[in-house]
């Protein structure tokens, strides 16, 4: 008797041992299979502020709402409660989502990508027949991107699409802003309740982005260029501020606005479904830069010697070569006009006569010095290198063209360069946009001198007569205040012919002259009403310099050292 | 002081005795430290401090070791065959009145317990003792009936126990009423009944399970579920799935104290599963230090049967034993997926109070017959006999029983029992 029990009992520790050996890590499976939930804990997507912190891109931690119409349909008799209590919730109709739970066939659908968690608990908390919380929908925690700011910076923001950058610096930082997605495993009960949480792969966060924008001065950017939208109707319109002593892009506005917080689906789902708006065209909007374009000529002939600022040319009423003809804005006979007055009054035979000093070779050299034909490398996606001729490529009248900045094309970003480099004592840098990720500063790219201090300033100091009586924008001089800068007014190519209808307007300038904080460049591209660059884009930089220069507290400039009201710019007051 | 240092020699408790205590004692310590580490996880969970079950528990041991020591001291003088009788019928009577709606209270469609107050408990569990103490004391009492043919030889049995199996396996109870017949059947070999008559018991006990099985058709389900392990994920596969799961995860050495998962996965995972709870935690090694455990308990209790005083204690131990290794072993081997699912707690160690006080009261009768003063019984049989026992007409009935218990039994039964032993 005592053995047969004994046995029995071997035979119980035995089995017990089997069990606890041989099937050990086959039932261990098992019962992990049933008890361990795996769940992806995504990365919250870092955050895309401006230079002080303000929000243009965050997100904010949301749940997405998933049916299991199988399930529903087997559970609940009358499917029309469900749906009811459900639609508002997912911002829906009834019956919209009535014929999405009547999939009895289907075991997953997506009702709602990204709703607020609050939202989500009242979903997983509804009554329906009794019981709490609808058997057959389940959410999953997710993220949604929210851009506070709404239409301010959309084009350069971007957008983001299934948690990827699909535009913008969205896109373009993705891996830095996605971080990478944890793993989370959590012990269930019979029940499915938790019983522990263990974290199997740690999320490594986002990193945020830091920009180089000033918040208060995009918005005052955004709304002086939503004004040029509404006013002249241009096909677009692009404003970019820069600090040229740092070379950090303020601010950069483009109209058509985009709001970011109110994209059509179709831009959300791939990078092919873009919109007019979403263009970028500080970057991607090429042009033929006009008369802003004089500076490349003056600065390289000054920094060859072939100039100074008071070097008298003769202008003759026109200029003819190869069937065209070159005049200036204003017919006038032949006059003198110095190298200051040239620029004052934007004279296209003046940069001519200049540029036939420098020769093909030069101008070409100086062109290039200056980057243009070549991206600036501004960290912001799809930009352009626009279109520049060889010196070898010129045809005959391209030195009557190039000069005063037709027949070639280029972009605003290029163009706010070349004025950084002019206000920054002629060294170039490439503007910069992200002042830090993850905390990381970004390091100031390397400049290269294009020309020397003197000739920068000499140029900066002759540019100051554009703003002043007589210049092409005195209009846009705010007293007190000393400022240079530039018109252009561009002739724009259609099928191969200037078109005698369409223009660029631009302008570009910067204050105070003698040292600058500032530099704005406007540019409007076909403007209904007005073409010209100083009476188009001129007031536009007013209005923002204006509005900049006590929020930056730029002074004035004192009395006795002022030249706005100097009617010979081309003579710097003494330093 | 020789005279006393005999005295207490002759006094001191024998082996089987130390072993049985030991034994038990630690199995309750061991009972008492899974309970609370299968229950508290749920109590807590519920709102509770998760202490719940481990106080009941601790109670349920504070009354059952006192029942034990009053079994021991006085349980064996208190047993009089009218006093059985009686047991038996009040048992037959609880079950009778667990089975009425109202009174007994229902969980998960099985009417086992019964409810006075606050308190409740398992009629059945009682039944079970008193179906032990009856055979006993009826197969000790007419050693020669089980000669004789079939229907004479077991019907007296068959009246006596039949209605309390019968009772409890409507409840349903399978487990218990396996228990209750296994006892029963074991006690019967052991009173050397021929085995032809076992044979037939044993058909008409499997008559019986079949028929019970087309009145209640899940019944099939949950006594084959064992067969197809993890492939069922539903009720009664679902549980066994679950218990094997637990043990399997726990490995040699377990993932230690508390740590089990199992258990939230275990219905009644404090008491019927607790064995899979210890596989989790404890592992392999957990279960082989209950089962031997077991095996001591064996031991002693055989032990003690070989050595107690008279036939009818020597079956009385003997049942006692099986009562406790039936329950243990088939509680055991549901677990571990080589039996049936039944829900029978394992003895000691499973929360389940009703069934730890009988099976403590079961321990102490054993002690009792164990003790000292029992085998000093033997030695001055006659002139205690009759204080002991009460009346002289059932003295002189033992007494001649005994005797010829012995002649009878070391003829037909001696051999299996030095095999045994």
């Amino acid at each position: 008797m005592f053995g047969l029990v004994m046995l029995m009992l071997l035979v119980g520790a035995l089995r017990a041992g089997y069990l606890g050996t041989v099937r050990s890590s086959a039932l261990r499976q098992a019962a992990t299979a049933q008890q361990v939930q795996t769940v992806p804990v995504p990365a919250l997507r870092g955050e895309i502020t401006d230079r002080n912190g303000v929000p243009y891109a965050i997100s904010e931690p949301a749940e997405a709402i998933y049916a299991d119409p199988m399930l529903i349909d087997r559970t609940y008799r009358n499917l029309r409660p469900v749906a009811a209590a459900l639609a508002p919730l997912i911002g829906s109709t009834t019956s919209r989502t009535l014929a999405l739970l009547r999939h009895p066939r289907l075991g997953y659908l997506e009702l709602a990508s990204d709703v607020s968690v609050a939202t989500a608990d009242r979903i997983m908390s509804l009554q329906v027949g009794g019981s709490v919380g609808v058997n057959g929908i389940w959410d999953v925690p997710t993220e949604r991107r929210v851009y506070p700011r709404g239409s301010e910076l959309g084009q350069v923001i971007g957008w983001v699409g299934g948690n990827k950058g699909l535009d913008g610096l969205e896109y373009e930082f993705n891996t830095q802003l996605a971080g990478r997605a944890g793993v989370r495993k959590t012990v269930i009960d019979a029940q499915g309740k938790p019983i522990a949480v263990s974290t199997a792969k740690a999320v490594v966060p986002g990193k945020n982005i830091r920009l180089t924008i000033s918040a208060p001065l995009e918005a005052e950017v955004q709304s002086v260029i939503d004004g040029i939208g509404a006013q002249y109707k241009p096909q677009g319109a692009t404003a970019i501020v820069t600090n040229p002593q740092t070379d950090q892009i303020l601010a950069l506005a483009n109209w058509p606005s985009l709001n970011l917080d109110h994209l059509p689906a179709t831009a959300l789902t791939s990078v092919s479904g873009r919109l007019p708006a979403a263009e970028d065209q500080a970057v991607d909007f090429s042009y033929e830069p006009g008369s802003t374009f004089k500076a490349v000529t003056v600065s390289g002939a000054l920094q060859d010697g072939l100039i100074t600022p008071s070097t008298v040319l003769r202008i003759p009423p026109f200029l003819q070569a190869y069937g065209h003809t070159v005049t200036d804005a204003e017919t006038h006979g032949w006059e003198n006009l110095s190298i200051a007055q040239i620029l004052k009054f934007s004279s296209n035979i003046g940069a001519d006569l200049i540029g036939r000093r420098l020769g093909p070779e030069r101008f070409g050299h100086w062109v290039s010095e200056y980057g243009f034909g070549r991206p600036t490398g501004v960290a912001l996606p799809g930009e352009q290198r626009g279109i520049v001729l060889q010196p070898s490529q010129y045809s005959g009248f391209s030195m009557y063209n190039l000069p005063f900045g037709q027949g070639i094309s280029v972009t605003p970003m290029q163009m706010i360069q070349l004025y950084d480099t002019v206000a920054d004592g002629g060294v170039l840098h490439t503007p910069q946009i992200i002042e830090s990720i993850g905390g990381h500063r970004v390091p100031e790219p390397k400049g290269r001198r294009v020309v020397s201090a003197k000739v920068a300033r000499e140029l900066r100091y002759m540019l100051r007569g554009v703003l002043a009586d007589g210049g092409t924008a005195s209009g846009a001089a705010i007293p007190g205040y000393d400022m240079a800068g530039k018109t252009g007014t561009a002739q724009v190519a259609v099928n191969g012919q200037y078109s005698a209808t369409k223009y660029v307007a631009s302008f570009v300038g910067m204050v105070p002259a003698s040292k600058p904080r500032l530099v704005v460049l406007v540019v409007v591209d076909d403007p209904q009403g007005s073409i010209y660059g100083g009476s188009v884009a001129a007031p536009a930089f007013q209005k923002i310099v204006g509005w900049a220069v006590p929020h930056f507290g730029i002074d004035p400039c004192p009395p006795h050292a002022c030249p706005a009201s100097a009617m010979h710019p081309a003579m710097p007051p003494t330093p | 002081m020789p005279p006393a240092a005999t005295h207490a020699r002759r006094l001191a408790p024998p082996l089987e005795h130390r072993i049985l205590m030991t034994a038990t004692l630690c199995l309750i310590a061991f009972g008492a430290v899974m309970v609370y580490s299968a229950s508290s996880p749920l109590g807590a969970l519920a709102g509770g401090y998760g202490t719940g079950e481990f106080v009941v528990y601790l109670v349920a041991i504070a009354i059952g070791l006192v029942t034990m020591r009053l079994c021991e001291q006085f349980g064996l003088s208190l047993i009089t065959p009218e006093r059985t009788r009686l047991l038996l019928l009040g048992a037959c009577g609880m079950l009778l009145i667990v089975l009425v709606p109202g009174l007994g209270r229902d969980v998960a469609g099985a009417r086992r317990w019964f409810a006075v107050g606050p308190l409740e408990f398992q009629p059945s569990e009682i039944a079970k003792l008193a179906l032990v103490l009856y055979a006993a004391r009826y197969l000790a009492d007419n050693p020669r009936r089980l000669q004789r043919d079939f229907r004479q030889a077991l019907a007296p049995i068959a009246v006596a126990m039949g209605p309390a199996c019968l009772l409890i396996a409507v409840e349903p109870d399978l487990g218990t009423a396996f228990v209750c017949f296994a006892t029963i059947m074991t006690m019967l070999v052991v009173a050397g009944a021929p085995s032809g008559h076992l044979l037939r018991v044993l058909l008409i006990a499997a008559a019986g399970v079949g028929l019970m099985v087309l009145v209640h058709p899940y019944e099939l389900a949950r006594l084959t579920s064992f067969l197809h392990p993890l492939s069922e994920r539903t009720s009664a596969g679902f549980q066994a799935d679950q218990a094997q799961m637990a043990v399997g995860s726990g490995g040699l050495f377990g993932d230690g104290l508390g740590q089990s998962v199992g258990k939230m996965w275990l219905p009644e995972a404090q008491s019927d599963f607790i064995l899979a709870v210890v596989g989790q935690e404890l592992g392999t090694l957990g279960i082989v230090v209950v089962v031997g455990l077991y095996g001591m308990i064996a031991y002693a209790g055989l032990r003690t049967a070989r050595r107690a005083a008279s036939g009818y204690l020597k079956l009385l131990a003997f049942g006692l034993t099986a009562l406790i290794l039936c329950q243990g072993i088939l509680n055991i081997f549901v677990v571990l997926g080589i039996a049936p699912l039944t829900g029978v707690p394992l003895p000691f160690i499973s929360y389940a109070p009703t069934n730890l006080i009988v099976m403590l009261a079961a321990v102490g009768l054993l002690l009792g017959i164990a003790r000292p003063a029992a085998r000093e019984l033997r030695l001055v049989d006659g002139e205690r006999e009759r204080a002991d026992w009460g009346s002289v007409r059932d003295a002189a009935a033992d007494h001649g029983g005994h005797r010829r218990d012995r002649r009878a039994r070391g003829a037909r039964v001696g051999g299996s029992q030095a095999a045994g032993s």
